[in-house]
């Protein structure tokens, strides 16, 4: 029994944090556009649900605690009180309470010293405001009517086509037909498209008369009868279409809604014959339906009106339907993605099989396994694949606390917040990126005096952008401050011993000094950043996410750091090689090519591992040695070359067997520690290789190097 | 509602302020036809209008109409005024592409959204 309870409270603890981070997203937007209802109606739903679903499941201080924000955001709704920064702020920080009761473990006590202030600052802010508004609107504690209609007729939302024609003399009834459009505007979300063909030139103008008729095209939940009230008084002289073209998703069969000319030819606008015609010339069917003249623009502008608003509203009745979609726990799904895995695994096995032995049978079961099986990872792969747009926004957050601490403007962009990354690569990335912002706030942007003595805007941006290319995505984190100063970071590097004094060095490879431990050009440690760590941890993140970093600056104009990233981590595309006989992975990206290395070759370099590849020299590292692999060298090893960070490394192997799609599994508890091992993979015949970590490598051989020195 | 017309060769510009309302339409459609007899180009300022009604609308519409009939042009200048904005607006009458009439592209309502 208490067991189920305690499954339903985690259920709840795990909804609440999502609805929290909700929460923060839509303050931090509401802060920008305080009057967007939709995002105020976001603000008080998360509120509530929290409210509701606590009380449930018996955490009462939480309940009681978001009551009285949500008392106050009850107001702002209802237009009693306007969004302030204040209000965020403080609702900003009743959220990280919230957060602190809900995971009372991730604190050490729940400050409820806080929370007692807190609540005392909404209640001043509810029952000042109650002063305010009663005396001037003493019978407004329920809100407006109609607010109250909607609530009380909770029928389907549908969506109706309306042509509205009045009669010609509509003015003289002294009925405005704008009003009426009004009213209809009142019932829901509504495109009205003005239609205006009729309207004659001047000399046989009578200006008193309407010569305007309209499409309407309207959502609302209040029903068809809603519509016929609007124009109950005009019915009778006007001419009134009331057609439904959505009725709330019982009619969605199709997925996307009815072309241009299947609505015009709906309508009566325009005849099959005509659309045939003109669709055979392979235009925008809009653009030519008004260069051909067949019908007037204005029923294309409205026609169009319509396809645009039915796509939105099922766009919006597709979002609400996918966040009732089944929530599993990720741990799960990594298991899912292991046991493909494997699969992936048993079945090249069974290929290997099947194409030796004589069997057809065999041979066809195995290519139809195959196929089922690439399939099944694809979507195993889809599914972990989630959009950086969640880590974006909690940057929002963390951008616009540090830029208040330290008393600069800043405002955070985003930009392709829809890209998707593997669950692991973005739970990964997190670290890496709030070093990079911290260093773009900190040390990037100026304050807005020395801003505006730059001739810069006063508020400074900080721009995240991801965007893919290839198998890999790009992120980009750009801001307009300072830009890095070549000439310190040489000072600094030099004086460090980190460079020769004169050393020529290009703008990027100075700028990839700041990347080492423990540099920084930071005059003072600030409890933001300076001490030199931060960008070292993210080279540390990068190497591990197999990743690579680049800086561009201009000094005064600003930084662009790029992080290039694998689209996901579970599998890659490998080289196989062997030594003796154990197996090796290279991931394929860094491979650049494969040379032999003749008994000859390794005497005329008189011992040192240097090879001449087509007159450049390149150093190379002895897998077999590095690896205490014993046994006879064969008569020609093979040099795998790899271009990594701008130089060329080769890895003596025995043999290279060729491309494998590597599943990659981690290392047991033991080995995980293991330097130059990236993790390994089980291949077809069931023995296991390992993935090497090639930069480890190549940095524990350079090690060497100058410890033999 | 007042108006008053400034030419200065084959180009008018017409000033228009106040309320642009039903009562005023006539007036207004008078005042547009001898304007657009007497130029080949007229520039109306509404800068100064304080309230409009679809009548009025409609009788732009049409003057436009008339000035592509007649080979001549009807522009609007300046920075339109909330109230005319809203109403045009309101009337759904803002388009992104111009009537059949409207050879040349100038028709009054392209833009907004």
């Amino acid at each position: 029994m208490s067991g189920a309870a305690d499954k339903h409270r985690e259920t709840f603890r795990e909804e609440a944090n999502e609805l929290l981070t909700e929460l923060e997203t839509a303050l931090l937007e509401l802060e920008e556009t305080p009057d967007d209802t939709e995002l105020i109606g976001r603000v008080f739903r998360a509120m509530h649900t929290i409210k509701g679903s606590g009380a449930m499941f018996g955490f009462d201080d939480i309940a009681a605690f978001t009551h009285e924000v949500e008392t106050a955001f009850d107001l702002v709704r209802n237009g009693k009180t306007a969004v302030t920064k204040g209000l965020i702020d403080l609702t900003l920080s009743a959220r990280d309470q919230i957060r602190a009761m809900l995971n009372p473990s991730d604190t050490e006590t729940v400050d409820v010293v806080k929370a007692g202030e807190l609540v005392a600052a909404f209640r001043e802010l509810v029952t000042g405001k109650k002063k305010d508004a009663c005396p001037s609107a003493p019978a407004s504690g329920k809100g407006s009517p109609s607010a109250q209609v909607s609530a009380g007729v909770k029928s389907e939302k549908a969506t109706y086509r309306v042509r509205f024609h009045p009669a010609r003399d509509i003015f003289m009834c002294g009925t405005n037909p704008l009003c009426l459009l009004n009213e209809m505007r009142g019932l829901g979300n509504c495109r009205i498209v003005a239609q205006l063909e009729a309207v004659p030139p001047l000399e046989d103008l009578n200006p008193g008369e309407c010569y305007t008729y309209w499409d309407i095209i309207l959502t609302t939940d209040q029903g068809i009868n809603a519509i016929k009230d609007v124009f109950i008084f005009v019915e009778d002289s006007s001419d009134l279409k009331i057609d439904v073209i959505d009725d709330g998703g019982r009619l969605d069969t199709e997925s996307d809604y009815k072309r241009l000319g299947e609505i015009l030819t709906e309508r009566g606008d325009l005849t099959t014959d005509d659309l045939q015609k003109t669709l055979s010339a392979q235009k925008r069917i809009g653009e030519l339906l008004i260069e051909t003249g067949t019908i007037e623009p204005g029923h294309v502008e409205s026609a169009l009106a319509e396809q645009k608003h039915v796509k939105e509203i099922r766009k919006e009745r597709q979002s609400t339907e996918s966040i009732s979609s089944i929530r599993v726990p990720s741990e799960k799904l990594d298991k899912l993605v292991d046991l493909v895995g494997e699969l992936v695994t048993v079945q090249a096995r069974l290929s290997q099989t099947a194409a030796a032995g004589n069997d057809s049978t065999l041979l066809s079961i195995s290519e139809e396994i195959e196929r089922l099986t690439w399939e099944l990872r694809d979507n195993t792969m889809n599914i972990r694949m989630i959009p950086i747009g969640t880590t974006f926004s909690k940057f929002k957050r963390l951008v616009r606390d540090l830029s208040g601490e330290l008393g600069k403007e800043i405002e955070m962009t985003t930009d392709g917040a829809e890209t998707e990354l593997d669950k692991t690569v973005i739970e990964k990335l997190n670290d890496p990126l709030v070093h990079l912002i911290r260093n773009s706030i900190d040390h990037g942007i100026e304050m807005p005096g020395e801003r505006e003595a730059a001739g810069k805007p006063k508020q400074g941006t900080v721009h995240l952008s991801a965007v893919h290319s290839g198998t890999s995505v790009l992120i980009r984190i750009k801001d307009d401050g300072k830009g890095l100063d070549a000439e310190t970071i040489r000072a600094k590097a030099a004086e460090r011993g980190l460079i020769a004094s004169d050393a020529e060095l290009s703008d990027r490879e100075l700028f990839e000094l700041i990347l080492l431990p423990g540099f920084s050009t930071a005059k003072n440690i600030t409890n933001v950043s300076g001490r030199g760590v931060g960008m070292d941890v993210v080279k540390q993140a990068l190497g591990a996410l197999r990743g690579h970093i680049e800086i561009a600056s201009t000094k005064g104009e600003g930084t662009t750091i790029t992080l290039r990233l694998p689209l996901t981590l579970a599998i890659i595309e490998g080289l196989l090689v062997k030594i003796a006989d154990d197996c090796f992975v290279f991931p394929l990206s860094v491979v650049e090519e494969c040379v032999e290395l003749t008994r000859k070759d390794v005497t005329d370099s008189h011992g040192r591992n240097l090879a001449n590849v087509r007159g450049q020299i390149i150093p190379y590292i002895r897998l077999r040695e590095r690896f205490a692999i014993g046994g006879d060298l064969p008569e020609i090893e093979q040099i795998v070359i790899i271009g990594s960070d701008g130089c060329r490394t080769g890895f003596v192997v025995d043999n290279v067997i060729g491309e494998h799609q590597t599943v990659i599994k981690s290392l047991g508890r033991f080995y995980r520690d293991t330097e130059g091992l990236s993790g390994a993979t089980i291949l077809g015949d069931g023995t296991v290789a390992l993935i090497l970590d090639i930069n480890k490598l190549v940095r524990n051989a350079e090690l060497d190097e100058q410890a033999a020195l | 509602m007042d108006f008053n017309v400034e030419q200065s060769g084959a180009v008018g510009v017409m000033t228009i302020g106040g309320e642009l309302t039903v009562q005023h339409a006539d007036e207004l459609k008078a005042a547009l036809m001898r304007s657009l007899d007497a130029v080949d180009h007229l520039i109306l300022n509404l800068d100064k209008v304080t309230e409009i009604d679809l009548s009025c609308l409609q009788l732009l519409c049409s003057a436009h109409r008339t000035s592509t009939e007649l080979k001549k042009q009807l522009t609007i200048t300046g920075n339109q005024s909330d109230a005319l904005k809203q109403v045009i607006e309101t009337a759904g009458y803002s388009r992104h592409v111009g009537c059949a009439f409207d050879c040349n592209k100038s028709c009054l309502w392209l833009g907004g959204n």
